[in-house]
């Protein structure tokens, strides 16, 4: 199990194969990987130059090993691996990864998204949007609410 | 009685501060207390609180949700709602 926070970039195929390796217990390996995005519907003059992450360093690692470890009490898994950039980040950029390893494939399914949607709504990161001639912090989605709440059914 | 506050995102750029220790008047003793005892600073403090900014508060690095005791040495952190991922 590992949780990082850093501004490098990061490749989780690789690091899927080096989880996976001779573990013989694992049948199935989910990962999930979000990028920088342009803005949809907004002039090309007001279009997303880089993305920015801010973090409460010490709180957000805390946060995500208590989803890891909510993910674990929820499902069986052989190994969950969480990564999110800080910091500055161009368009197409990864911002965030997930891999989760279990026996079967609807515990890694499930546990992966149960992880994106704690993370989204839990982990305190802030994004803050810059354009060329100017910058604002993203505002929060109900949506993101919505979709964690699922899992209390 | 002696905490440290510490800003985040948005709210960070509204107070100008990324953190600050502070002495507590002896009546502050919980949260509500405290948000009051900030607004009454008047300036960026009192806009954080507008319910529009929707701000949330950490102590000691676990998100809260209600009225809390404040204790000597705790860590408070005040941020806008969660927008990462």
């Amino acid at each position: 199990m590992s949780i990082k926070v850093q501004s490098e970039s990061f490749d989780l195929n690789h690091i899927l194969l080096e989880m996976k390796k001779d573990n013989a217990a694992i049948g199935a390996a989910v990962s999930f990987t979000g990028f920088v995005r342009e803005l949809i519907k907004v002039p090309q003059s007001e279009q997303l130059t880089s993305l920015y992450l801010e973090h409460y360093p010490g709180m957000t690692e805390k946060s995500l090993f208590e989803i890891e470890n909510k993910a674990r009490e929820k499902w069986h898994l052989e190994d969950v691996f969480i990564v999110h950039r800080v910091g500055e980040l161009k368009l197409n950029d990864p911002i965030v990864g997930v891999i989760v390893l279990s026996a079967h494939r609807k515990d890694a399914f499930d546990a992966c998204a149960f992880i994106m949607d704690y993370l989204k709504t839990e982990a305190p990161f802030w994004k803050k949007e810059i354009t060329k001639e100017n910058s604002r912090w993203v505002e929060a989605k109900e949506s993101d609410d919505h979709m964690r709440l699922r899992w209390n059914n | 009685m002696r905490v440290k506050l510490l800003y985040f995102a948005k709210v960070k750029e509204l107070v100008g501060l990324d953190n600050e220790i502070i002495d507590l008047p002896s009546s502050v003793i919980n949260f509500d207390e405290l948000k009051h005892y900030l607004i009454s600073r008047g300036g960026p403090w009192s806009e954080i609180f507008l319910p529009q900014n929707a701000t949330r508060c950490a102590l000691n690095q676990n998100l809260m949700h209600s009225n809390f005791i404040i204790e000597a040495g705790s860590e408070i952190a005040f941020f806008p709602p969660i927008t990462g991922g």
